[in-house]
């Protein structure tokens, strides 16, 4: 005998419920995905910047959808686990006091694993520990406006409204830019629900920032567990918790910077197609008192020729800005379109949560 | 950073056509659109908005009927605009006449 076996049971029981409640915030972050983080973007009509982020956007969706999913599920696995080790110490069944000798020897041994490198177990720590102040998980409060109702409007305006009482306005134009649709050709590429992919941005920044804090919490609940909870089955668990912690760990960046690159885009829409709109609107505010002139292919005044090639250069500067506009889009989609998560698997824990039962001949210890 | 001749050619230009029309375009609506936007009260794009000026300063971009409609336009104004800035790195703001 090395030292005194021991299993606390309301530390078992509390360990339960942080678990419980673990597993209650991974389901919570799906369910709040599922629901808010991949919306219809194409609401107001679709463009080809927002269409290049759609399928990095339905990606992200379904790689959190299996990611929390599989957590949730590993978690509550885990609980229920927890739980039948409580019960079956609560119970006295007989099992309980079996090979306590060589479950006192199984604590003191140093995982070659994931343990390497984890704080050694303290018996000196408290099973209250286990309750401490459990860190709340609060909406985000994030600074960037969410939601920019400017942007929808000043769309539907500039692309639909604004010429139709001004029809040879826009003949004007189209006849110096040589585009049939000279507002559309530049700001159509523009439609699209921009305010919801922004905030699926901030969804998925929300559900990075819930899992990093859930993953911190799987490592503070395995270091308490050789406080309450002696023997093979109780490493099991903990290297369980350390495993999942360390997946969550390497999955919170990634969907934080799958966040970003949404917030990004849909920033990057507004301020594109202020500059847009606004050169487009500066060149009709030129060309409307000399519109007739063109129109009707009169010979220019100087001064007209002057707004004629300076509305002609707008067009060869927001041609030029489209395709970088364009490329900038190509390369943001990158990211979320590539993003691939491991997703955690109950069946991936065969020794720690099927060994737990079926192959350790303690028992659940 | 001192104007370019292109930006000097562009609000004299700008300034000179928005006083013409206010001075002697012969609808009345459209001059008083041009001595609002000369000063400042409104913009051309902003007057098209309106349900009083809109359909008068559509009227006036129709055109007049006189011209050909296949005219190159754009060619012919950066011909032109080419000697004007020729003409403004020479003589600076005098070389518009």
């Amino acid at each position: 005998m090395v030292g005194k076996f021991h299993v606390n049971d309301s530390g078992l029981g509390s360990l339960w419920s942080k678990t419980v409640q673990l597993s209650g915030i991974a389901r919570g972050n799906g369910e709040r995905v599922r629901k808010y983080a991949f919306p219809p973007l194409g609401s107001a009509g679709t463009g080809i910047y927002i269409d290049i982020m759609q399928p990095g956007l339905k990606n992200t969706w379904d790689q959190a959808e299996r990611f929390g999913g599989g957590t949730a599920e590993v978690v509550a696995h885990l609980a229920k686990n927890i739980d039948g080790a409580r019960k079956l110490y609560s119970s006295g069944d007989r099992r309980a006091s079996a090979g306590f000798d060589a479950l006192i020897d199984d604590i003191g041994t140093p995982d070659k694993t994931v343990l390497a490198g984890r704080p050694k177990p303290d018996g000196r720590s408290k099973a209250e520990d286990l309750g401490c102040t459990w860190p709340e998980d609060p909406a985000i409060h994030d600074g960037a406006p969410q939601s920019n109702p400017g942007f929808k409007f000043e769309f539907n305006v500039s692309t639909g409204d604004l010429l139709k009482p001004t029809a040879y306005v826009r003949a004007a134009l189209a006849k110096i830019w040589g585009e049939e649709d000279p507002i559309g050709f530049f700001l159509k590429p523009f439609l699209g629900d921009w305010d919801a992919l922004y905030k699926s941005g901030v969804e998925f920044e929300r559900y990075a920032k819930s899992f990093g804090r859930m993953g911190r919490a799987l490592g503070f609940l395995s270091d308490q567990v050789p406080a309450v909870w002696d023997g093979q089955a109780s490493q099991n668990a903990r290297e369980q918790m350390i495993d999942l912690g360390q997946k969550i760990a390497k999955a919170e960046p990634e969907f934080a910077q799958a966040g970003k690159v949404f917030k990004t885009a849909a920033n990057d829409a507004y301020d594109a197609y202020d500059y847009f709109s606004g050169k487009i609107a500066d060149a009709i505010d030129l060309l409307v008192p000399i519109a007739g002139e063109v129109n009707a292919g009169r010979a220019l005044s100087k001064e007209a020729a002057a707004i004629v090639t300076t509305v002609k250069n707008v067009h060869k500067t927001l041609t030029e800005r489209s395709a970088k506009v364009e490329s900038a889009y190509k390369v943001l989609k990158a990211f979320p379109e590539s993003l691939s998560m491991p997703t955690p698997k109950i069946n991936g824990y065969s020794v720690t949560i099927g060994g737990w039962w079926k192959s350790s001949k303690q028992g659940p210890f | 950073m001192p104007e370019s001749a292109e930006d000097l050619i562009l609000r004299v230009s700008r300034r000179r056509i928005n006083e013409d029309r206010a001075l002697n375009h012969p609808d009345e609506l459209i001059r008083e659109v041009a001595m609002e936007v000369l000063k400042g009260t409104y913009s051309w794009t902003e007057a098209m908005a309106s349900g009083v000026y809109g359909p008068a300063i559509d009227a006036m971009a129709a055109g007049d009927g006189e011209g050909d409609p296949a005219r190159d336009v754009v060619a012919e104004a950066e011909e032109i605009h080419r000697g004007m800035v020729e003409a403004v790195v020479e003589r600076g703001e005098a070389g518009l006449g």
